[in-house]
């Protein structure tokens, strides 16, 4: 039975190699297939959509679900959040998350 | 070829379980002769083993040719075939009716011992014992380890020919009194055995003399003689239907073999009890020392000088005050906020407020090794006793009715409600907590709504009495009825689920529709735009305040709760950052 795919932000990252992991963050520079999203704790991560490419994020804050590797999130699919996202209490979230693994995952 | 002994089949024969033709040693075979009205019957009574249990047996007379012939010997080796278990006199007996010859020996195999209940019992309990040795509490027996000792729970007024064995947990000095002019003395004592329940026992007079020399505190005793008789629970807070008197049929005999007795009965209450509790009556609690007072003379309306020492007891949801007197007083000062059970403390009331004292018959317990006194002792490591100042004016100063910023209340879990035993007393409790609708009840055997008054203000009940709607508490009468909401909301949390009622306005605004809508559909029997009425509303998350007091009905108590204000959460993130808060309070603690 697999678990839920774990919410992270940019510090937590390093403990996720090859894992599917979900980010939320600003949409950022389009670079090619690689789009920049910049995380609720104001890191910066390449978001590679050459998988996703059919479907556009349709604003400016998303939720990205996919698999780090070789510093990239290869997207799997994406949410759309609204405009006026809290990004802070969101942040504050994650850390409460991961200071409660068993909790959450 | 050589057959063995059928293993473990002595046990399974005498638990009646299922044990084919086992094999078993004749041991003991010897002949009897009983004589029946002139007629003399020979029978042979033998032992029946499995090489590890034996039980009696005696064969059935048609069987007797076979040990006349010597198809059957001492320390023969049959196939039991037919067999009946019967009980004479206490003792399990088999009575074999059919059993096959299998092989001769010359002696007895294994060193076999009678099977009884209490090798049974014996075998359980060694296994009990080393699973309950990493536990803390002690192991409760229905059946004492010893033969002829009676467990004070047993004792009742038809046998007196018991025997029991006891630990003293407590004994009071000689107190002198007066009745009808002669003069008297009383001493009691608390008596506990092995299967940690607890009785008092009175004497008087000269008993009084003679047995304060025999019994002493933390010594163990077997006792019989003695009148029962129905406690006195004005006097002791001891749980039992019972006390002993030991009268001159009373003998003590002190007892060595003391394995099987605890040192201590650990009996208490929570302190949430005592809001329940009459006054007068006696209470064991559990609870931390959390402040202790100086100790102070008071003048009693006597006129004696008594010394007295305010202290506050609690626990993780009370507090309150409890008062030390006399010795008991002088001798505790309670340094370190040590967690106590409290023996025998009375229960009183001071302006509306219920608190306990103790006096010379009540006893302390200190730092008792139990799993509920090293709860009690973290939370107050983490910080419990600040927090609890807060649940103080909830609690002690109980209502706080239409409170219009009940909204920025500390929530309570739905657990509270129970835990702190709200709604108990004159006034209602009211609670503020987050919660789900999860469930509004809609069936026939709960009508949502009900025919009400229009009189101007009124909005009482009315039922159709002719021609006309009339109330019976208000006595209006009118030609049509207005309708209004009241069904049973269940809310839930994380901690618990409860009913409650909600009325007209709260309802409209969760429904969305007015009760007369509703009323119409369900008199028109569109019954699938009825229900779905309520179950569209269904989850809803929101803050509820709450208005608990408490009923009777049938003898039994139990909670009311209505619904009495509602407000759904619409700012998810104002109530994300409030969760954030409540979680970081925790952390800190």
């Amino acid at each position: 039975m697999s678990s839920a795919t774990p919410r992270i932000n940019f510090k937590y990252l390093s403990q996720f190699e090859g894992k599917t992991v979900r980010i939320a963050g600003k949409v950022g520079e389009k670079q090619g297939n690689n789009v920049i999203l910049h995380t609720t704790d104001n890191g910066q991560v390449i978001v590679d959509r050459s998988q996703n490419l059919k479907k556009s994020y349709e604003t400016n804050n998303v939720e990205v679900l996919g698999v780090w590797k070789n510093n990239q999130l290869s997207e799997l699919t994406f949410f759309n959040l609204s405009d006026n996202f809290d990004f802070d209490t969101y942040n504050q979230m994650i850390d409460l998350s991961m200071e409660h693994k068993e909790i959450f995952m | 070829m050589t057959t063995q002994l059928t293993e473990g089949s002595i046990p399974k024969i005498f638990k009646n379980e299922e044990c084919v033709h086992p094999i078993l040693q004749v041991i003991d075979l010897e002949e009897t002769h009983s004589k029946n009205k002139d007629e003399e019957t020979v029978r042979y009574r033998l032992k029946l083993s499995d090489g590890k249990f034996y039980l009696l047996a005696t064969l059935n007379r048609q069987l007797n040719e076979m040990v006349i012939n010597e198809e059957i010997k001492n320390f023969s080796f049959i196939k039991l075939l037919n067999y009946q278990k019967t009980v004479i006199k206490n003792t399990d007996f088999l009575l074999v009716s059919n059993l096959e010859s299998v092989s001769t020996q010359t002696e007895t195999i294994g060193g076999p011992t009678q099977f009884t209940n209490e090798t049974e019992e014996n075998e359980i309990e060694i296994e009990k014992e080393q699973e309950q040795q990493q536990q803390q509490e002690q192991p409760i027996k229905t059946q004492p380890l010893e033969t002829g000792i009676t467990l004070l729970r047993n004792l009742n007024t038809y046998n007196k020919n018991w025997k029991i064995k006891v630990r003293v947990t407590n004994k009071t000095e000689p107190k002198i009194y007066n009745k009808n002019g002669k003069q008297g003395q009383v001493m009691y004592v608390t008596l506990v055995d092995s299967n940690g329940d607890e009785m008092r026992a009175t004497m008087f007079n000269d008993n009084v003399t003679n047995f304060n020399k025999v019994l002493h505190v933390s010594k163990c005793y077997y006792i019989t003689g003695g009148m029962l008789k129905p406690a006195d629970r004005r006097f002791s807070s001891i749980q039992s239907d019972y006390e002993i008197n030991f009268n001159n049929y009373t003998t003590i005999t002190l007892c060595t073999n003391t394995s099987d007795l605890p040192k201590e009965a650990y009996h208490y209450k929570k302190l949430s009890e005592i809001e329940k509790t009459q006054n007068g009556m006696k209470i064991d609690v559990l609870g931390i020392i959390a402040e202790v007072g100086e100790l102070i003379e008071v003048k009693s309306r006597t006129g004696k000088q008594l010394k007295k020492r305010e202290c506050i007891l609690a626990d993780q949801y009370l507090r309150i005050s409890c008062n030390f007197w006399g010795e008991i007083a002088e001798k505790n000062t309670f340094p370190g906020n040590p967690v106590i059970i409290l023996k025998e403390a009375n229960i009183g009331e001071y302006l509306n407020k219920k608190n306990i004292s103790a006096s010379s018959a009540a006893r302390i317990i200190l730092e008792p090794e139990i799993n509920e006194a090293q709860e009690i002792r973290d939370w107050w490591y983490r910080g419990g006793g600040k927090k609890n100042q807060e649940q103080l004016g909830k609690t002690i100063g109980k209502s706080f009715s239409s409170n219009t910023n009940w909204i920025e209340n500390d929530r309570d879990p739905l657990s509270n409600i129970l835990n702190l035993n709200l709604g108990v007393g004159e006034k209602a409790d009211y609670i503020t907590s987050k919660v789900t609708i999860t469930h509004i009840l809609h069936d026939e055997n709960n009508p949502v709504c009900y025919p009400s008054c229009t009189f101007e203000n009124c909005t009482k009940k009315v039922t159709l009495q002719g021609s006309h709607w009339v109330g019976e508490k208000c006595n209006h009468r009118v030609q049509k009825p207005n309708y209004r909401f009241n069904p049973k909301i269940r809310l839930t949390d994380s901690s618990s689920s409860i009913y409650a009622t909600a009325f007209n306005q709260i309802c409209e605004e969760i429904l969305g529709v007015k009760a007369e809508h509703v009323e119409t559909l369900k008199q028109q029997g569109r019954n699938d735009e009825f229900n779905e009425i309520f179950n569209k509303a269904v989850p809803l998350e929101g803050l509820a305040r709450i208005r608990i007091t408490e009923s009777e009905y049938e003898g039994k108590t139990f909670k009311r709760s209505i619904l009495s204000s509602f407000k759904p959460i619409t700012d998810y993130v104002l109530e994300s950052k409030k969760l954030i808060e409540q979680i970081n309070k925790i952390s800190e603690n």
